[in-house]
């Protein structure tokens, strides 16, 4: 059975149409690639799987799916610790607060858990996020271009976090990125997305050659 | 909705502007307890207590305005805004805990005030009228919170700037100032709240007319009410105002 079902779901900000006609189906322990320049309609989409926009068209989700985001940068308290910031997204969620030390072990802040959102740099920001898209267990998790912003090295780090997470988790995830290379490493199946369709869905395996010109050829050439 | 009230508290708890809204909260009950102090002057309801509440009618839009929009903006300053609404429980509840947590702290910065009044009154003059004095300056606190929290909420939500709110909260003052001796301040909630609590310290200060005057007071007090409340259940359900 699928996690999502996405049929005919179409999006306008007035007059401008963000998503057209967009038909995808999530499979279980799968990670999907969402590829496309800026303003192709990515975090559109993502957003429209929450539920926090006005779309047309139908997002059926399995019975009790969980979903996890980190949608577009990680916000948080900055006034808060990072552990403070976890326990009061975990209390919203009605999750347990005793999964949080293991949480942030995993993604490498566990030693960093009572320093101030405020204090720490963007590549643990992303960490918390990832942390944070993590609570409840959920079945889906949703990932707006996670490496946004990071250096070459955090970049690297946190590819791998997903990588381990997704290994020992087995979560389905959607990952989006303007990154070929980071997506096409970590995702089973790749979507490319421009002015709001996704024009092209291959499978992570038929990938052959130099990346950038796949990227360039299909988005540019894409109707 | 005890959880979503608790949380609301964690995340202003270390805030600065708590303390900020404080200071300006008992600026006037200071002045008048050093004016009385240094110049002498009539530790009775008359006197002390008139020229405090006179004060205080002043500040209190501003202290309202200012914690509210502060509470509200804490979602735009840390950028949380989208999380906290779609985190998954109701848009509503959400808001109402985190309004219900402005009110309640500018009812503790008004209880202060409040138990300094009555010491006050306790070592300068017991026989005063302390009931009197304590109905009068909560009917002045209730009213305006009531009046000024929901429209401030609305605006931070809608203009996603505190500096806007406080603005209008000043102007909101001013207003009040220059209108609370009017016939026809009734239509202004702040200071229709004004001279109804005063009337009962000074019988004078009273609306002449005090039938109309509740009765369109007290209407234009619960439109101030309604039709904030019901934009601000607009703007936090509608989607498109998530971005």
């Amino acid at each position: 059975m699928s996690l999502l079902d996405i049929r005919d779901v179409s999006m306008a900000h007035g007059r401008t149409r963000v998503l057209r006609n967009i038909d995808l189906r999530i499979e279980p322990g799968h990670v999907y690639g969402l590829l496309g320049p800026n303003g192709s309609g990515k975090t559109t989409l993502l957003k429209s799987i929450l539920g926090a926009n006005d779309h047309t068209g139908v997002i059926e989700r399995a019975p009790g799916l969980r979903v996890g985001r980190l949608i577009e940068y990680p916000a948080f308290y900055g006034g808060l610790t990072l552990r403070e910031n976890l326990e009061l997204h975990a209390r919203y969620l009605r999750t347990p607060l005793g999964e949080i030390p293991g949480l942030l072990a995993e993604v490498g802040l566990g030693d960093r858990a009572d320093l101030r959102f405020s204090r720490t740099s963007l590549g643990m920001r992303q960490r918390l996020g990832i942390a944070r898209a993590l609570l409840g267990e959920p079945g889906l998790v949703l990932l707006d271009e996670p490496t946004n912003g990071l250096d070459p090295i955090g970049i690297r780090d946190i590819r791998e976090l997903i990588r381990a997470v997704q290994r020992e988790r087995g979560t389905s995830m959607i990952v989006s990125s303007h990154n070929l290379t980071e997506i096409a490493s970590l995702a089973d199946h790749l979507l490319f997305m421009k002015a709001g369709r996704i024009i092209r869905r291959m499978a992570a395996r038929e990938v052959h050659g130099d990346l950038e010109d796949l990227y360039a050829t299909i988005l540019g050439d894409g109707a | 909705m005890r959880t979503l009230i608790a949380n609301e508290l964690r995340k202003i708890r270390r805030e600065r502007f708590v303390w900020a809204v404080l200071v300006l909260n008992v600026v006037p009950f200071a002045m008048v307890v050093v004016n009385h102090v240094v110049n002498g002057g009539d530790p009775t309801l008359e006197g002390f207590y008139f020229t405090f509440h006179n004060q205080y009618t002043m500040v209190l839009p501003l202290v309202v305005c200012a914690t509210v929009a502060a509470c509200f903006h804490t979602e735009f300053r840390n950028g949380t805004y989208f999380e906290w609404l779609t985190c998954g429980r109701s848009r509503p509840a959400l808001w109402a805990a985190k309004l219900t947590v402005a009110c309640c702290l500018v009812v503790v910065l008004a209880a202060v005030n409040h138990v300094g009044l009555v010491l006050f009154f306790l070592a300068e003059n017991p026989d005063a009228g302390l009931l009197r004095m304590s109905a009068a300056y909560w009917l002045l606190v209730g009213v305006s919170i009531a009046s000024v929290a929901l429209l401030c909420a609305l605006l931070t939500l809608l203009t996603r700037n505190v500096v806007i709110v406080n603005v209008f909260g000043i102007g909101l003052t001013v207003a009040t100032l220059v209108f609370m001796a009017a016939d026809f301040s009734y239509l202004i909630p702040t200071c229709f709240a004004y001279r109804l609590s005063v009337g009962m310290i000074v019988p004078d200060a009273a609306y002449p007319d005090l039938g109309l005057a509740l009765a369109v007071g007290w209407s234009v007090t619960a439109l101030f009410l309604l039709l904030p409340l019901l934009a601000n259940l607009l703007v936090i359900t509608r989607r498109r105002y998530l971005r």
